[in-house]
């Protein structure tokens, strides 16, 4: 008995420990006093009205970026787990590290990479993606193919191949069984890669830092700046604003998708 | 409906034959099934029929037609598989409507068919439920449904109870007789349980090392088993080696070891001819041996163990020859204790001549 409210009261610490910085970004985003102090001396909603336009712009550039990223990341990644789990290629296994390398690279390096991967472009194409959304898209793509990939493959572990011939034997072709059985069945992988590779690309800062610059500046990137030269309570209220955002975006999928299926124990 | 063959179809996986010069015929409604241990080519032979594999060499022929290189999805067949694999996000009626839908036939026809087939299979207050809410058996009777509402020219089932537990793969057994029946369609059966294949089908095909050992009826296979593999793979059988000393009338065979040991086996119709002197194997099946000396073929046998089978008992018996003599005895009759040494008995009848060709009869 004590020992099971134990692992309760554990299990209640470990998640406060998690949620707590998020909880006090929250809390301090109505303080209405001057200082940083718990609990706040008085409430106000006035920094959810105050955010600079500036900031809104920066979201925009993020969110373009991270929608344009999971695109390319489910556009290449889903036909490249396909191919990597049954397309019988030579050396799919190296072929599969080399796909999922990047996940293991630092962002740091990959931010420097994409730069000077941009810097080769505009030399051989004249073609500048330095300081574009373009840009960033293709930079965060270096990591939302791969968590795409990666989650694509896992859920075709539980995949039975008979379930396709099923399709064909009933008279569907190879394509229409596709898209009509392999795609929807491989719905929850592709949902969880893409919200990961959305989330991701969202929060990135190395490679928007380097590849980004002055005239696509992203949300993370330019918290930073503020956070450094001049912080106010009003970037805690965006931030609050986009917690809420995320946890509503993957509350949704879990119920469209049934994520939970997918992450935890399968049960068929 | 349709019937089926295979002309001499061969198929390798590298240096790995898998299925050798092999050639079947399945008549218009009847249920055949391709009886054989795990790697005989059974399951390579239905996805020949399938459209899944391609033979090396040889013909598929569907209803008089070469369907050799025809693809899995132009050839009519409904298939059933071992894993179930109904679509799992689709309802059950979706998952029996689909090959409808792909083929396009109009909708009020499409429900009229699928309420057809559900009730067939005895489902219909499951039509709106998704796969994984599903017992076991009702997901394979779903799969069923959704083979047979295509109407196929053929239906292929492999192995299709064995991810069953015992009770409910003998009602899916009668179940599928059942349909196969009211259908009359045309049935290819693969499993590698001897009591699925005799009990559900017309013709029983056993299969090893991808070539067809016997073909036959049930009773025929297990009564007159061509081989010393078909007549230890399907059901138990007691095996004396023996030497052929009269050929003519019925045959006279003496033991290899001590010939003076004398039994008497009455060839089959088509039963394989022995010459004089020749190297025999007799086999009797365990319900066939009594105990004492009632029938004219007799050994004499210690007990070795008696064990309870319900319908009876089943002894154990050490022979002087060193092979080991099973029998059946009724489960009202008295039993030998262990040790007791027993004569055993058989009629003329019911020793089966088989040749030498093999002597693995490992199953």
């Amino acid at each position: 008995m004590i020992g099971r409210l134990g692992l309760r009261v554990a299990v209640a610490l470990v998640f406060l420990f998690m949620i707590a910085p998020i909880l006090s970004v929250m809390v301090w985003s109505f303080s209405g006093g001057r200082l940083f102090v718990f609990p706040p001396s008085a409430w106000t909603l006035k920094w959810y009205g105050s955010i600079p336009p500036a900031f809104l712009a920066a979201l925009k550039v993020s969110l373009l970026t991270a929608i344009g990223a999971t695109v390319v990341g489910v556009a290449v990644g889903v036909p490249a787990a396909l191919a990597l789990v049954r397309g019988a290629l030579p050396f799919s296994r190296a072929l599969s590290a080399i796909c999922l390398s990047p996940l293991m690279v630092p962002g740091l390096v990959i931010g420097v990479a994409s730069f000077q991967f941009m810097n080769v472009i505009f030399d051989v194409f004249r073609l500048s993606l330095l300081e574009s959304v373009p840009g960033l898209i293709l930079g965060h793509a270096a990591f939302t193919v791969p968590f795409v990939i990666r989650a694509v493959i896992a859920g075709q572990v539980q995949y039975d191949a008979a379930i396709e011939e099923a399709a064909l034997s009933l008279g569907a072709t190879p394509l229409r069984a596709f898209f009509t059985v392999t795609l929807p069945m491989l719905a929850p992988a592709v949902a969880s890669g893409a919200i990961f590779a959305f989330l991701m690309s969202f929060d990135d800062v190395p490679v928007a830092l380097f590849v980004g610059g002055g005239s696509a500046t992203t949300l993370p990137v330019l918290i930073l700046n503020s956070v450094q030269f001049n912080f106010s309570p009003d970037i805690l209220a965006l931030c609050s604003i986009v917690a809420g955002a995320i946890v509503l975006l993957v509350a949704l999928c879990s119920r469209l998708f049934g994520l939970d299926k997918f992450t935890g124990p399968s049960h068929s | 409906m349709a019937e089926v063959e295979l002309r001499r179809v061969s198929k390798a996986y590298g240096a790995t034959e898998v299925v050798r010069d092999l050639s079947l015929e399945i008549k218009d409604g009847e249920f055949l099934t391709l009886l054989g241990a795990s790697g005989s080519g059974k399951t390579t032979c239905l996805r020949m029929v399938a459209g899944f594999v391609i033979p090396d060499s040889g013909q598929v022929m569907l209803g008089g037609r070469d369907a050799t290189r025809l693809p899995a999805w132009r050839r009519n067949t409904g298939m059933v598989f071992q894993s179930y694999a109904l679509f799992p996000h689709l309802s059950v009626a979706e998952n029996v409507a689909y090959g409808l839908t792909v083929r396009r036939t109009p909708k009020p026809e499409i429900a009229a068919r699928v309420a057809e087939v559900l009730r067939l299979v005895r489902l219909e207050e499951f039509k709106d439920r998704k796969p994984a809410q599903l017992s076991g058996g009702q997901k394979q009777r779903v799969a069923l449904a959704r083979a047979v509402a295509i109407r196929p020219e053929v239906l292929l089932l492999d192995e299709p109870l064995s991810a069953l537990d015992l009770k409910l793969r003998g009602e899916l057994q009668a179940e599928i007789r059942r349909i196969q029946q009211t259908l009359g369609i045309t049935t290819l059966f693969v499993t590698h349980d001897q009591g699925e294949a005799l009990g559900i089908s017309d013709r029983v095909a056993v299969m090893r090392e991808g070539k067809i050992l016997q073909v036959d009826t049930p009773v025929a296979l297990y009564q007159r088993p061509a081989s010393s593999y078909v007549a230890n793979f399907v059901g138990t059988t007691n095996f004396i080696d023996g030497i052929v000393l009269d050929q003519n009338g019925p045959f006279r065979i003496g033991h290899a070891r001590d010939q003076t040991q004398v039994f008497t086996a009455i060839a089959g119709e088509n039963g394989p001819s022995f010459a004089k002197g020749e190297p025999c194997l007799l086999c009797i099946r365990p319900e066939n041996v009594r105990l004492g000396a009632m029938h004219p073929n007799r050994i004499e046998a210690k007990v070795i163990h008696v064990t309870y089978g319900g319908q009876h008992w089943v002894a154990d018996c050490d022979r002087a020859d060193g092979g080991i003599m099973t029998l059946n005895l009724p489960a009202q009759s008295g039993i030998p204790k262990p040790g007791e040494v027993v004569t055993l008995s058989w009629a003329a009848e019911h020793g089966v001549l088989l040749k030498i060709e093999d002597r693995s009869h490992g199953a």
